[in-house]
């Protein structure tokens, strides 16, 4: 009894002493480790990006440093680990410009087989990652050599460099947010996309029903399968069950399943927001450029109220006969189908590529408004200002705008009104759109530019209040035949509108036309909104109202 | 921290980063036991049975005691008394429980507590991060990585003694050589 | 006398060559001769400080806890090694990584600790662990040296061979490490067995 309590008492006591000591020189070295580690750490830092002061970002999605020299921003540091042979994969740092070009690449651990794996730390392999950026690809045999014998660990670390770069670019919105797929919009049909994964492409097949998705094939891939085996298995289903792309990536698998999120987005691109609508753009002339077969081509083309209605070859150097012909053609393809999204004309395959490369260019950018170039009549346009909706009416005869007038807008009227009056002196001086804002009103300035733009972009509108007294009669086609109708003005406002005579049918057609007829009688407006159901009759029945009330101003 | 492939741990512990032939581990018995092809297997077995309860036990002491209170310091001193104890306690429980597992196992047990193959695994399994699924894997990879080549080389060594090998190479010497050929061999993996 | 113990520290009884004490350590960190160097410093370090403090409570640590007591001793020692050395030299300590942990499994030093330091005076058990330090020092040294000469073509970092002169990229290997050991020890034993023969 008394040697057992000896053995506890004596363990014990060199026991408490170790740990006495242990906690003692802790107390010591831990500030000065602590201090060193910092140290190391900024200098680290400043070995992959020109700065001298650092500062960790809070709730980033990877650790993330903002570098300063002199307070100004020099550039970020992402800091993360990738997978590769050894449990804890590789820590790497990048370091890069405001602009996301790579500035410097920092293997900050790594537990890779020595003499091997650690090739990965040798300064030609990380020197040729500096000046990399946004539009680069980041892959080995492509900007970047690999390593003989330590395939894996260099890849791994073009991976970190790659997701870094595009970490950064999304971080500091260096790169454009990709278009939204809205999968109801998405026609019936399968799919294919090709995007990169962790080693190679990955191509996948997305089927597409009543808007829904059904299904997601992976029909081709090189990646591991120990990494890729569950993201094959997780994403698709997961994509089908919650009706969604952008779905949660399998961790520890980041390479894979960001590769076959992005092949699905590759395979339904051309349905995302981010493509030219035609019916969406404003109007106005749009000028761009592309390469064509020899070349530059220059186009230009005009947008009214949301319909491509010319489009004009200025330049181009393609084989006359040849490229002429396609421009035609293609001009032709490209009126009657209201989209960039037409068949090239056989034959002149690089000319009709290099006309709709330029028509996407020239969507890209802003309208023109060339003023001599409208046609004669009264153009109605609205745009956002400081206060609230901004509409105004402007008229142009002879290729020169004549008057503009503010209608309505909820800005301050103290500020506003000598503004929007200012802009109108210049905007009739002028005779263009490019003019000065007003200080002191920009908002409210802009605003009026804006509704002008929107005005001038759209089709010339009737004006009521230029139509004397009277009773007019008007004519249009409309679902069964002619369609003819009376209206009646008296002091400039819009009294009554009756039918005389239609082939439409009876039961869908009447109870439209009396809606319609309420409703211009009720706004003093006559584009109004086709009633639903009726949409060609009410169409025809708008059509011949404003021939009516044409003719009495034109009489 | 790590999200690793569980395959890809086990397999990097047993085959890519070998713990005895790679990463140097566990070399003591790796060339006093490998010179019987039996001998090799239990002591194999005896390093799966610990390294398994060593890394878990280990494993939760770090994740709920030492690195909360923050006693990470106290790692090295904890960890070889757990491994020690444990070496001590399985031999009682082994003796007891199964006798002609013990009469197999038994005089390789004392061996493990200087085994740094244990003690490496365990460190390992907290610095890199590794959840308890992870070190269980990691545990499991690097028994079967260790019982693998202390088999492969016992088989040379039995080869080697019926063979005339120059004396001044005879023993270690030799058996040396032959681990450095496997070595080669398992380098191969990464090429 | 020292000289006499010195010998037979680095010779008779050299830890690595001959007793094949620490070999985890002498064959992982030996890529280069300063690691090799600084693991064999640190090793004497520990080993001096345990002998120390075995041979001071020989007489009042009881038989039967004798090896857990100096389990504890020899990791404390271990664990202080480590601080400093993180503290003070960075380098050395992020370059033996693990291994320096792994000092607390070194044969070598519970061996002396049991072996010596428990039987012996202050004085001789301190000799003892210089002795058996500067030989397992300069064991791991040289292991370093031959494997940074054949491997690299340099020696502690100085570029010998040319550096457009590929050397025997191996011997830093993994399999260089096992054929390097293999290859010093049969030389010792031919040594050995000549002067036997003579």
């Amino acid at each position: 009894m008394k040697a057992a309590l000896r053995m506890i008492f004596v363990l014990g006591l060199i026991a408490a002493v170790a740990g006495g000591a242990l906690a003692g020189v802790n107390a010591w070295t831990a500030p000065i480790i602590e201090e060193n580690t910092a140290t190391r750490l900024q200098e680290t830092l400043a070995s992959v990006l020109d700065a001298d002061e650092f500062e960790l970002q809070e709730d980033t999605e990877q650790t993330l440093w903002h570098g300063y020299r002199n307070g100004e921003l020099m550039g970020y540091v992402v800091r993360l680990r990738v997978g590769s042979y050894s449990p804890a994969g590789i820590d790497t740092l990048v370091g890069l410009d405001t602009e996301g070009n790579v500035q410097g690449v920092f293997i900050f651990g790594h537990s890779e087989t020595p003499g091997l794996g650690d090739k990965i730390e040798e300064k030609w392999f990380l020197e040729q990652f500096i000046g990399l950026g946004i539009g680069d690809d980041i892959a080995r045999g492509v900007d970047v050599d690999g390593i003989t014998g330590a395939t894996v660990s260099a890849n791994a670390v073009m991976t970190a460099v790659r997701n870094s770069v595009r970490f950064v670019g999304e971080y500091a919105g260096l790169i454009d947010e990709p278009g939204i797929i809205n999968l109801a919009d998405v026609p019936d049909g399968t799919y294919t996309g090709t995007a990169r994964g962790f080693i190679d492409n990955i191509v996948v097949e997305v089927t597409i029903e009543d808007g829904k998705l059904v299904s997601v094939v992976v029909i081709e891939e090189n990646e591991t399968a120990s990494y890729a085996g569950p993201v094959y298995d997780q994403l698709p289903q997961a994509m089908v069950d919650e009706q969604k792309i952008d779905v949660d990536i399998v961790s520890g698998s980041t390479g894979t399943s960001q590769g076959l999120i992005n092949a699905v987005k590759d395979a339904l691109a051309q349905f995302a927001t981010g493509d030219i609508e035609i019916d969406q753009l404003a109007g106005g002339i749009y000028r761009g450029e592309a390469l064509g077969y020899d070349g530059k081509i220059v186009v230009e083309a005009e947008i009214v109220d949301g319909q491509l209605v010319a489009v004009t070859v200025l330049e181009h150097n393609d084989t006359p006969g040849i490229g002429g012909v396609a421009f035609e053609t293609m001009i032709e393809r490209l009126l009657a189908a209201q989209t960039l999204d037409v068949d090239a004309v056989s034959g002149a395959t690089h000319s009709s590529q290099g006309l709709l490369d330029a028509l996407k260019d020239a969507f890209r950018g802003a309208p023109r408004i060339e003023i001599s170039r409208m046609e004669d009549g009264t153009y109605f346009g609205e745009a956002e200002s400081f206060g609230g909706l901004l509409k105004l009416k402007a008229v142009v005869a002879d290729g020169q705008l004549v008057s503009v007038e503010v209608l309505d807008h909820s800005d301050t009227p103290s500020y506003a009104n000598p503004a929007f009056e200012e802009m109108i002196e210049d905007l009739l001086a002028a005779q263009t759109l490019d003019v000065d804002l007003v200080s002191g009103a920009t908002i409210s300035s802009q605003g009026l530019l804006d509704a002008l733009k929107a005005a001038l972009g759209s089709a010339p509108r009737l004006d009521l209040s230029q139509v004397p007294d009277g009773t007019y009669t008007g004519r249009a086609d409309s679902f069964g035949g002619e369609l003819e109708l009376e209206v009646t003005v008296a002091d400039g406002v819009i009294t009554d509108i009756t039918v005389v005579s239609h082939s439409d049918t009876p039961d869908y057609a009447n109870p439209a036309f009396e809606e319609l007829a309420e409703t211009v009688v009720d706004e003093q407006d006559i584009y109004v909104d086709a009633v639903s159901g009726a949409t060609i009759s009410s169409r025809g029945w708008l059509s011949a109202l404003e021939e009516a009330l044409r003719q009495a101003v034109t009489d | 921290m790590s999200e690793y492939g569980l395959f890809m741990i086990f397999f990097a512990a047993a085959f890519f980063n070998n713990f005895v032939l790679i990463q140097f581990l566990g070399i003591c018995p790796f060339l006093g036991v490998s010179k019987r092809v039996e001998s090799s297997l239990g002591m194999g077995m005896a390093v799966l049975f610990v390294m398994t309860l060593a890394s878990l036990i280990t494993w939760m002491l770090h994740e709920f005691l030492l690195f909360p209170l923050g006693l990470d310091y106290l790692r090295t001193i904890t960890f070889i008394l757990v491994i020690a104890s444990l070496v001590q306690f399985v031999e009682l429980f082994v003796q007891k429980a199964s006798p002609t597992l013990y009469k197999a196992l038994g005089i390789f047990l004392p061996l493990i507590t200087t085994n740094c193959a244990v003690m490496g695994l365990a460190i390992m399994n907290v610095t890199e991060g590794l959840n308890i699924i992870q070190t269980l894997v990691h545990a499991l990879g690097a028994a079967a990585g260790f019982t693998l080549v202390l088999v492969m080389l016992a088989g040379l060594r039995e080869h080697l003694e019926i063979h005339d090998v120059p004396k001044p190479l005879a023993g270690v010497p030799v058996a040396l050589l032959a681990a450095g050929i496997l070595a080669l061999a398992f380098s191969g993996f990464v090429l | 006398m020292f000289g006499k113990e010195l010998i037979r520290g680095i010779y008779t009884e050299n830890p690595v060559f001959r007793l094949l004490f620490g070999l985890c350590p002498a064959l992982a960190v030996t890529t280069a001769a300063d690691t090799g160097l600084g693991m064999g410093l640190a090793t004497t370090t520990v080993l001096l400080g345990s002998n120390l403090v075995v041979s001071l409570l020989k007489n009042v640590i009881p038989p039967a806890v004798r090896i857990p007591s100096f389990i504890v001793i020899i990791a404390t020692f271990v664990t202080l090694v480590g601080m400093t050395m993180e503290a003070f030299f960075y380098p050395m300590f992020e370059a033996l990584g693990i291994f320096i942990p792994l000092i607390v499994v070194n044969c070598l030093i519970l061996g002396r600790a049991e072996a010596f330091a428990s039987k012996n005076t202050l004085g001789r058990s301190l000799v003892d662990a210089i002795v058996m330090g500067i030989g397992f020092t300069i064991s791991l040294g040289l292991l370093g040296a031959v494997r940074e000469i054949l491997g690299s073509g340099s020696i502690l970092g100085f570029q010998l061979v040319p550096g457009t002169v590929d050397m025997a990229l191996v011997f830093a290997l993994p399999p260089g490490a096992f054929i390097s050991l293999g290859l010093m020890l049969a030389a010792l034993n031919y040594i050995a067995i000549r002067r036997k023969e003579a």
